[in-house]
Parts: structure tokens; C-alpha cells; sequence
């Protein structure tokens, strides 16, 4: 289990509790869940890296305790 | 569901319990959230770190186990002992009773043996090459024998090298080169050492060129030195020494003294001199020619005439500074001719005194050839060289003037008039001066000195008039026989003049009256008449190109005219045509009406896009021959003509804007006025007319004169005033003819002195002239002084006649112009 920090500098700020083997679209539900923003609307970053639906975070090397940029589409 | 707790930047960060998380996980569908951080592959990743580091340690060990052995080995070899005898019991075991004096014995032994050995060898071998030396020298000395230095040359003076006593003679170091050009050359180490050292030294004491004890007598006795003669070792190269060895391999010195004493005897100076040689005055020719300068070649001289020509000029131009008439020159020259009487004595003469002079010469110098010795002061011989030229050209110059006569005259019997040539002889001058202005200067008499016939007309005939043959000119000077000519026909042309001029051949006529056209022929003979006269001009090509180009373009236009009233009428005539066609298609039917209406469109397009190209066509045949001849004229706004400058300073003032400034502007308008000015000046009057106002008082008067003031007054008195004043002779004008000498204007009875302190003026200022004016311009002023008439009747009764008789005269005036137009034309 590892925790991530989902920021959208608007005021909310999540902190996720998650598996390495979640695809970024599981991530994008659990943050859903949390905020009460619909899962297809949410855009995660890092810097101009636009996070895809279908990898993994394992694959992107996000580790326990990281910031992500969150946006809205 | 989701705590929210609060964040360092004051924001709420949302999150869930794990429990919370994992419920939510599984109604989402995943699995739930696995215990610790590492995945599989983590896992896998730190198995594989561990092992590869427990690897790592393995590795470690064995290399310390390793360097431990070999340190032990290393310990072990350093700590073995050495086996064998030590130095102790080796001198035991080999002298057990361990004397030192028996191993230095022994020791001595040894060594002498060793010595001996050397020495053996050593003798063996001096032996050896001892042998070789011998046998060397004795191949060298049977096969080389003094004999075979024949030939050899060696480097040094002989002296020096007998000097010297018993010396080594070696081959001489040399290159290739050299060797190639002299062979072997033998030398003396040890001579040439101190050769060279006396070399060095003299280089290092610098000695100058010049020696004071050196002279020819120090040197080699009978060798001169050449000029600057310590140079020749540097131009030449070294200069060689030495001698060379003969064929017994020796040298023989009686030869060499032989050779030297030779050499002396040939330079050798006779001290016997010829005590009966004289000294002479003059060079032998020998002499003569060391003596000389060698001449340079000069430029072939002129031909032989042109030469006397020049001498003959020469003796012309030294004669002319001293004398400026003929009678002199002919002086001279008749002395001159005295002298050619006694011509060929005189040569004679002169030859042989020349050939006494040169025997003279000759006896004074016995032995020496005077042959082609210049003689330069003879100037006998050159005075009647002189002479003779002089004749020569005296005898070229007459038959010259001859033939330039004979030119002259050939020139005259071919004389043609070319086209359209004004031709002036005097007879035709004469007449033009009695037909144009009969004034008294026409009617001078002629002066009776002068010749009838100007000079250039009677120039042709004198030289036939002149007497070749006969014989007063010919012994005179070629030149001044001009005048004496000149003089002479003058005085015959005149005579014949007076004379009868048919009498003589002809050729001393008068210049003849020059064939004229009659006017009555026709415009084309009268404009002949007038162009012989002078009177008009003959159009110059430029302008007889310009006519005919404005004629070219009078016609073209009028053809165009004409070309354009045609077509005007063709296309009346068509439309014509078209409107009855219409009328008579009116009358069929509708429907093929129709039809053959948009047929019948169609053709008339196609024909009128027919007749615009021709007319097209024929439009620019038309302007083939049109050639326009453009003449541009600029006008300022005065309406005067502009020249090229003027034209574009307009120009460019209205093309920038911008015009001259007021002071340049009022310039160029006074500059502008003046010239109007100019131009309505009379050029025979003042401009205000003083010069007019004076002829008509004069006139008015009868006088000559005009009365300024009589007495103080500065007015005219009451009964001088213009209108008393009859004049009691008739005015006449001067006519033309030559018994009539002078007539008189001034008045008679109103004698000048009667007035006595009157103020008589011919040309008079302005104010009078102004009183004047009125009076007398009052019925005159707008006749000009030759248009009066001068009838008595006018002149008589002057003022009311004239006023009476004016308009009557002035339409007999107006006639007579008229007339005269008439029959000008």
C-alpha cells in the first residue's frame, strides 16, 4: 500500500491509499470517491507529463508518499 | 466517509482510513489494498541485491586468503639460509694450512704467466704486419717509380719548395670537380699551412691596395699590374701557381730560367731612339685619325636642290635684314651678276688657288696626306659657291612666276559658276547701287586717280600683259617683279577703257554685263533674277526638309479628309440598303421572321468584327506614312517665347511648387521690360522721338537750324514762332542728279542776323524739341519725311494747303504703294 498526494491548488488536496499495481484509472476512482469529482473529468500531471488511464502507477514509478497535479477537464 | 484535516497551507486534505478504503475498493471492484509497500518484483529486486552482495562478501574472502598465502610464502624465501661453504671455510678447504705467503706465491705466479702470454701474442703479431708492410712496399715501389709522376703539377713556387729542403709532396684535397678539371695535383702539408697562414694574416692586417714600396720594379721584372689588380684573385678565381714535373720525375730548372728570361726579353723596351725625327706643325694621317673624334653617322642630307635652296634662303634672309627695297636688292643682285661675267675665270681662279694652297700645306709637312683633311676656311672657294646657287635660283624663281601665270590664266578660261551662286562683279555692284539708293554718295564722281576697274577683276590679264620674252625683267629679282607688273596693266585698263573695247582680243574687257533674267517671263525666271541679286536667300537643306516634310503632311491630311468622306458615304449607303432589306422582310411571316432573325444576327456580328478589324488594318496603313514634324514651343504667361532654359526652369517650378523668390522674379520682369523696351526703340531715334521732332521743325522751318533762344529769352519770340514763318524758296528735295550740287534750307531774308545772339543748335535736347513737337507734328506726324511730296504747291502754302491737300495726296499715296506692290510682285 502506498499513499499519494493529489493536489489541485483550488483547495482540495487528497490523500489516497493505494496498491503499486493500480492502474492511474483506479487511482482516478478512488480520488473520485474522495472528492465527489466524476473520474472522467479529473487530468493527473507531473509537470507537462499528462498521467494515461490505462498504465500503472508501478510503471510510472510513482512511489509512496507523492504529489500529483490535478486538473479538470 | 473522508476526514478532512488541515493542511500547513491552510487547505483541507481529504482522506480515508484504510478500512474505508478497502470497502471502497471493493464496491469499485479491485482488490484490496495489500500490507507493506513492496510488490512482487520489489521483492524479487532486494532477493537479488541481497544475493549479489553476499556474492560480493564471497569474492572478498577468498582474495584475503589469498594475499595471506602469499605474504607467508614471501616471509618464508626472505627468512631461508644461504647453503655452501662460508669465505672461512673456503680458505680452509683450499690451503689447510692457511699461508698467506704461499697464496701470494702463488698469485705472482699466475700473473707472470699471464704477462708472458701477451707478450707472445703481441710479438707474433708486430711480426705479422711487419711482414705486410714489407711486401706493401716492396708491390708499391717495383710498379711506381718516379717516372710516373710525369705530368703531376705541383702547388708551389718552386723556390718555395727547394726552399724548404726535403719535403712530403701528398694528392692535394680536391673536389670532383676540380679534380675533373686539373687532375691530381701534388702539395706540401706543411707549405701549404703556412701559405695559408700568411693569407690569414694579411686578411686580419688589412692592408690597403695601395703599397707604397710595391712597385713594377718589386714585382716579377717584365709582368706589368693590371689596373686595380687586388680584385683579380676575386673576378678570376685564385690564380695558380706551381709547376709541373717532367718525365724523368724531376724538374729542370734550366728550362724554367730559359722560359723566364724569354718572357723578359720579349717585353723588353729599345732604348735607341731616331735622333733625326723633326717636329712637325701638323698630325700625320695616322696621327690624325687617333687623334680624332670618331664621327657619328648623321642623317642622309637632303636632296642637292633643296640643299642650294636652303643656302639660297640663308642668303636671302642676311640680305633682307640689311635692305627693305627692290632697288637695293636689285643692286646687289646686278653686283652679283658682275661677278657671274667673270664666272669661269673666277673658278679657274679659285681652283687653282685652292691647289696652291694645298701645296702650300703640303710644303710644310712633307710626309703627310692632306687628301681628305677639311679645309674650312676657304672662303673663296665658298663665296663663288655662293654665287653660282644664287644664279640658279634667280633663273628657277622667273620661270616659276611664269607658270603660275600660265595656272592662273587656266584657272580663269574654266571659270564656271557653280549652282545657285550670287555672283558679284563690279558691273553688277554698280548697277545694284543706281537701282537701290541713288545717294549722293552714288553720286560722287569718280576720283579720276582711281582705276575704273577694281584690281582683283584686271589681275588675270596683266600677266598676259607682260612681255615674256623681252628682256628689262628678267635680270631682275624674282619677287619685286610683282609691283612693276601691277603697275603697268593698270595704266593699259584704263587706257582701253577710255578707248574702244572691241578693239583689242577681248580678254581686257570689262568685266561683262552679267546675262539677267527677264521678269516678264513668269514667278520662276523672277525668283532666278532675285536669287542672282542676292535678294532672297536660298533655302539651306534643313529647311527644304522641313517644307517638305509639312508638305507631306498637308497632303496626308488631305487625303484623310478625302479617305473619311468616302467611307461616310459607304456607310450611308449601307444602311440604306439594310433599312429597305428590313421593308421588304416586314412583309413575310412571323415565326421564319424570328428565325431568320437570330440568323441574321448572328451574320451582321461576324461582319461587323470584320469591318473593325479592317478598319483597324486600315488605320494603321494610314499612319505608315504619317510622319508628324513636331515643333515644341514654350510661352510664358506674357505669351513670350521661352528658350530651352527658361522652358524647363517653368517647367520645374511647376512641377516642385516652388518658384523663384520676389527678388529674382522682379529681376527677371524688369530684364523682361527692358527688352520690350528694346525692341519698340526706333534705332535711328532717341525714345522720345527728339531726332523725328528735330527733321520736322527743320522741315516745317526751311532751315537747317533750329532757334533754341534768342537773347534771355529762353523761349521762341512771337514772330519767329513756327507758324510765321514761310519759307520764300520751295523746299526740294536733293534730286538725284549730278549738276545739282548743294541746296540751300537756310532762309535768306531772315538773315541769321537779325537775331543776333541766337543759340543755333543741329542736335538739340529734349525740352526744346518737346516745344517744338507740338507744332510740328500737328499735320505731319504721322508722314515720314520721304513719303512727302514734293510738289511746290504743298511746300509754298504750307499749312492750311497741306491740311486741305493731305487726304487727297495720301490716297494717290495709298495707290501708287499699291502700284508698286502691283508690279513688285
Amino acid at each position: 500500500m502506498i499513499e499519494i498526494i493529489c493536489n489541485d491548488r483550488l483547495g482540495k488536496k487528497v490523500r489516497v491509499k493505494c496498491n503499486p499495481d493500480d492502474t492511474i484509472k483506479d487511482l482516478k476512482l478512488l480520488i473520485a470517491a474522495q472528492t465527489g469529482t466524476k473520474p472522467e473529468k479529473i487530468v493527473l500531471k507531473k509537470w507537462y507529463n499528462i498521467y494515461k488511464d490505462h498504465i500503472t502507477l508501478e510503471d510510472y514509478e510513482i512511489h509512496d508518499g507523492m504529489n500529483l497535479e490535478m486538473y479538470y477537464q | 466517509m473522508a476526514h478532512d484535516d488541515q493542511d500547513l497551507d491552510g487547505q483541507a486534505e481529504v482522506s480515508m482510513t484504510i478500512e474505508q478504503t478497502n470497502a471502497l475498493r471493493i464496491s469499485l471492484g479491485m482488490k484490496p489494498l495489500t500490507e507493506g509497500k513492496s510488490t512482487e518484483k520489489q521483492q524479487e529486486a532486494e532477493e537479488n541485491f541481497a544475493k549479489h552482495k553476499d556474492e560480493l562478501a564471497k569474492k572478498a574472502a577468498r582474495k584475503d586468503l589469498i594475499d595471506t598465502l602469499a605474504k607467508e610464502k614471501a616471509k618464508a624465501q626472505r627468512n631461508v639460509v644461504l647453503e655452501g661453504p662460508t669465505l672461512g671455510a673456503a680458505s680452509d678447504e683450499e690451503d689447510e694450512t692457511g699461508d698467506s705467503l704461499a697464496w701470494v706465491k702463488r698469485q705472482r705466479e699466475k700473473d707472470e704467466k699471464r704477462k708472458l702470454k701477451v707478450k707472445k701474442k703481441a710479438a707474433l703479431l708486430a711480426r705479422k704486419k711487419e711482414l705486410e708492410l714489407t711486401e706493401m712496399d716492396q708491390a708499391a715501389t717495383s710498379a711506381y717509380k718516379a717516372s710516373d709522376l710525369k705530368g703531376l703539377r705541383v702547388d708551389h713556387d718552386l723556390e718555395d719548395v727547394m726552399a724548404g729542403g726535403e719535403s712530403i709532396l701528398t694528392l692535394k684535397d680536391s673536389t670532383i670537380a676540380e679534380l675533373e678539371e686539373e687532375g691530381d695535383v701534388l702539395q706540401s702539408v706543411q707549405l701549404a699551412d703556412s701559405e695559408r697562414n700568411r693569407k690569414n694574416v694579411d686578411n686580419k692586417k688589412k692592408k690597403g691596395a695601395y703599397n707604397v714600396y710595391d712597385d713594377d720594379e718589386f714585382g716579377n721584372v717584365g709582368t706589368k699590374r693590371n689596373i686595380l689588380s687586388q680584385y683579380d684573385e676575386e673576378i678570376d678565381g685564385p690564380q695558380k701557381s706551381g709547376f709541373v714535373i717532367n718525365e724523368e720525375g724531376a724538374v729542370d730548372l734550366e728550362q724554367q730560367r730559359k722560359d723566364v728570361s724569354e718572357q723578359m726579353r720579349a717585353n723588353a723596351i729599345a732604348l735607341t731612339y731616331d735622333k733625326a725625327q723633326e717636329i712637325k706643325d701638323y698630325y700625320t694621317q695616322e696621327e690624325m685619325v687617333a687623334f680624332k673624334k670618331p664621327k657619328k653617322k648623321r642623317k642622309p642630307r637632303r636632296d642637292r636642290e633643296g640643299d642650294i635652296e636652303g643656302a639660297a634662303d640663308e642668303q636671302q634672309s642676311g640680305s633682307a635684314g640689311r635692305d627693305h627695297g627692290s632697288r637695293r636688292r636689285r643692286a646687289v643682285l646686278d653686283e652679283d651678276e658682275d661677278a657671274m661675267d667673270v664666272d669661269s675665270p673666277a673658278d679657274q681662279v679659285n681652283e687653282s688657288s685652292v691647289q696652291s694652297k694645298t701645296i702650300n700645306y703640303s710644303m710644310s709637312n712633307r710626309n703627310t696626306n692632306t687628301d681628305n683633311v677639311n679645309f674650312v676656311d676657304d672662303d673663296d672657294l665658298q663665296s663663288a659657291l655662293a654665287r653660282t646657287r644664287r644664279l640658279q635660283l634667280q633663273k628657277r624663281s622667273k620661270t616659276d612666276v611664269e607658270d603660275m601665270a600660265k595656272a592662273a590664266l587656266q584657272i580663269r578660261d574654266d571659270d564656271t559658276l557653280p549652282e545657285g551662286a550670287v555672283d558679284l562683279s563690279a558691273t553688277s555692284e554698280f548697277v545694284r547701287n543706281l537701282a537701290t539708293a541713288p545717294t549722293p554718295k552714288a553720286l560722287e564722281p569718280p576720283r579720276p586717280n582711281r582705276p575704273a576697274l577694281p584690281k582683283d577683276e584686271s589681275a588675270p590679264p596683266k600677266v598676259d600683259a607682260m612681255d615674256v620674252d623681252e628682256a628689262p625683267t628678267e635680270e631682275r629679282g624674282g619677287w619685286d617683279m610683282d609691283e612693276a607688273v601691277d603697275e603697268e596693266p593698270h595704266e593699259k585698263s584704263t587706257m582701253k577703257a577710255e578707248g574702244d573695247d572691241k578693239s583689242d582680243d577681248g580678254e581686257f574687257m570689262p568685266a561683262p554685263i552679267e546675262e539677267e533674267p527677264l521678269i516678264g517671263a513668269g514667278l520662276a525666271s523672277t525668283l532666278a533674277l532675285l536669287t542672282q541679286k542676292g535678294f532672297v536667300e536660298k533655302a539651306s537643306p534643313e529647311e527644304v526638309e522641313r517644307l517638305r516634310k509639312q508638305n507631306e503632311k498637308r497632303t496626308w491630311l488631305a487625303e484623310q479628309k478625302k479617305l473619311e468622306k468616302i467611307r461616310e458615304m459607304q456607310r450611308l449607303k449601307e444602311k440604306e440598303l439594310k433599312r429597305e432589306k428590313n421593308k421588304q422582310q416586314q412583309g413575310k411571316g412571323q415565326q421564319q421572321q424570328q428565325h431568320r432573325d437570330e440568323h441574321d444576327w448572328y451574320r451582321e456580328e461576324q461582319e461587323a468584327r470584320y469591318a473593325e478589324r479592317e478598319r483597324a488594318r486600315e488605320t494603321e496603313e494610314r499612319f505608315k506614312k504619317y510622319i508628324p514634324d513636331v515643333n515644341l514651343e514654350y510661352h510664358d504667361e506674357y505669351g513670350r517665347k521661352l528658350n530651352q532654359k527658361e522652358a524647363f526652369r517653368q517647367l520645374s517650378h511647376k512641377f516642385h511648387g516652388k518658384t523663384s523668390g520676389k527678388m529674382k522674379t522682379e529681376r527677371r520682369l524688369r530684364k523682361i521690360e527692358d527688352e520690350l523696351k528694346m525692341e519698340k526703340m526706333s534705332s535711328n531715334d532717341t525714345p522720345l522721338g527728339t531726332a523725328g521732332a528735330l527733321v520736322e521743325r527743320t522741315r516745317a522751318a526751311g532751315a537747317a537750324h533750329v532757334v533754341l533762344s534768342v537773347g534771355n529769352r529762353s523761349a521762341l519770340p512771337a514772330d519767329v514762332s513756327f507758324a510765321s514763318i514761310k519759307p520764300n524758296k520751295p523746299i526740294t528735295k536733293p534730286t538725284p542728279r549730278p549738276h545739282v550740287t548743294t541746296t540751300t534750307v537756310i532762309d535768306t531774308d531772315r538773315n541769321v542776323n537779325t537775331f543776333n545772339r541766337e543759340k543755333v543748335t543741329f542736335g538739340l535736347g529734349g525740352s526744346v524739341a518737346a516745344a517744338a513737337a507740338p507744332i510740328a507734328n500737328k499735320p505731319v506726324a504721322s508722314q515720314s519725311p520721304s513719303s512727302r511730296p514734293s510738289s511746290p504747291q504743298s511746300s509754298s502754302a504750307f499749312q492750311p494747303v497741306t491740311a486741305t491737300t493731305f487726304p487727297a495726296k495720301r490716297k494717290t499715296d495709298i495707290e501708287d504703294g499699291r502700284e508698286t506692290k502691283k508690279s513688285r510682285t
